[in-house]
């Protein structure tokens, strides 16, 4: 088995016991949707609410993904075992996209319920921004997370970076499920700008990871 | 004429920095294979950073670390080493089976490992356990099976009798001496000066980032070992 996927395996396995991230920010998402729903907000403003809510819920979470990398100092245990920093970002982030992205689902369910959402006419082009948009975050709130790995205060930090630095990723997606759940227009110029985003985000991190996590 | 052997761990002049202030001045120090280095001081005197840095853990701001021929930055040089110290590496989550199996895997060394490991640090009976929910003893058991599952050519240990009882002490003893005649290079930051008079063939004393003393550990000058202590 490739290191990738023992570390993968390990962050699943982590995260399926301790069930740190995956409840909170499911709830989270949920209440705010709710929360909007309720206040009799129109569909128009359901996308933008969505992302906002998927970008709310990632940053209260990812930062725990590295709180239980370094509790036991198990980063260095890592780093001693000579796992390449480039794979254990990919991994990391892999976990994250995972939990993240079921965050999502349960989200996009509560769009359709709280919203009256009509089904898209485009599923696939709505699943391509779905998955971009969460990789896009994903893969700036993991290299954030591992950057603030030692810092104090990391948890308040995280969504004052991520939310801000993620912000082109959010409206891009934001404005691409819009178009997609009203007015059935293609949201191909936001796809490839998404696309962009994550592959920047990713080749920065595998390139950087290394001095991130260094001590 | 042959070359003198290089040593297995040579540590050149190293100093390491936080926040300004110095946590270890140019510390060389050396360790041939089967040889059992004890190092001693106060808290605060560098024994942890100055692992840190033989692990490859922590970046020294000057000197260098090699293992064998290679610098310890390199992954090969790294994975030729064993460690164990105030932290565990393990998940607390994951039981003590699942972390070791992990290490394992990482380690590219087979199952059969993890088994030996159990075994060896009494850990049978625990092995389904989440390492969250065990004594301070039995992770430290743990964490020292972990550190060792690899079969390290280079051993380095912070106070590794901690929160040990008698008897995982006297295993951990029994298994320092086994590895040293195997030939792994050993270093022991420890407290217990009986230990090191007991278990190595050399002690550094450290003091406030600096080495203060250095001599054979059956020679070890109890009382000035005890004033630098008192000085630092």
């Amino acid at each position: 088995m490739s290191t990738f996927w023992i570390l993968l395996r390990k962050d699943l396995a982590v995260e399926g016991r301790g069930r740190e991230m995956l409840p909170a920010m499911a709830l989270l998402a949920l209440l705010l949707l709710a929360l909007t729903g309720a206040s009799g907000l129109r569909l128009d403003g359901a996308p933008a609410i969505l992302w906002i809510t998927v970008a709310v819920a990632a940053a209260s979470g990812l930062g725990r993904s590295f709180l239980r990398e370094t509790d036991q100092d198990q980063l260095q245990g890592l780093h001693l075992a000579a796992v390449d920093p480039a794979v254990l970002y990919l991994a990391k982030a892999a976990a994250n996209f995972l939990i993240v992205a079921v965050v999502e689902l349960v989200a996009v369910a509560a769009i359709f319920v709280f919203f009256d959402a009509p089904p898209p006419a485009d599923a696939g082009a709505l699943a391509a921004v779905l998955l971009l948009g969460t990789a896009a975050l994903v893969s700036l709130g993991t290299l954030l997370g591992g950057m603030l790995a030692a810092a104090r205060m990391r948890e308040a930090l995280l969504p004052l970076l991520l939310l801000p630095l993620g912000a082109p990723a959010v409206m891009a997606a934001s404005g691409a499920t819009a178009r997609l759940l009203t007015s059935g227009g293609s949201a191909a110029g936001e796809i490839r700008l998404l696309l962009a985003f994550t592959l920047l985000f990713v080749a920065a991190s595998v390139l950087v990871f290394e001095h991130v996590i260094e001590e | 004429m042959s070359a003198p052997a290089r040593p297995l761990l040579d540590v050149r002049a190293v100093s390491k920095s936080y926040a300004g202030r110095a946590a270890v001045r140019d510390v060389s120090l050396s360790v041939e294979t089967g040889g059992v280095l004890a190092l001693l001081g106060p808290n605060g005197a560098g024994k942890s950073t100055l692992l840190r840095i033989a692990a490859g853990i922590a970046r020294p701001d000057a000197g260098e670390v090699r293992i064998g021929d290679r610098p310890v930055r390199e992954a090969a040089a790294r994975r030729r080493i064993g460690a164990a110290g105030h932290l565990s590496f393990l998940y607390g989550y994951l039981t003590v089976e699942e972390n070791l199996a992990l290490y394992a895997r990482l380690y590219g060394v087979g199952r059969e490992r993890v088994e030996d490991a159990l075994a060896a640090f009494a850990l049978l009976p625990h092995r389904t356990k989440p390492v969250r929910e065990l004594s301070r003893g039995l992770v430290q058991r743990a964490s020292l099976a972990r550190a060792l599952l690899h079969d390290p050519a280079v051993l380095l240990l912070d106070e590794p009798f901690t929160g040990l009882d008698a008897e995982a002490s006297a295993a951990c003893r029994r298994r320092i001496r086994t590895l040293r005649d195997r030939g792994c290079a050993i270093v022991m930051a420890t407290h217990a000066w009986a230990d090191a008079q007991e278990l190595a063939d050399e002690a550094v004393v450290l003091a406030g980032g600096r080495l203060a003393l250095r001599e054979a550990a059956s020679a070890l000058d109890l009382a000035r070992v005890a004033a630098l202590y008192r000085t630092a």
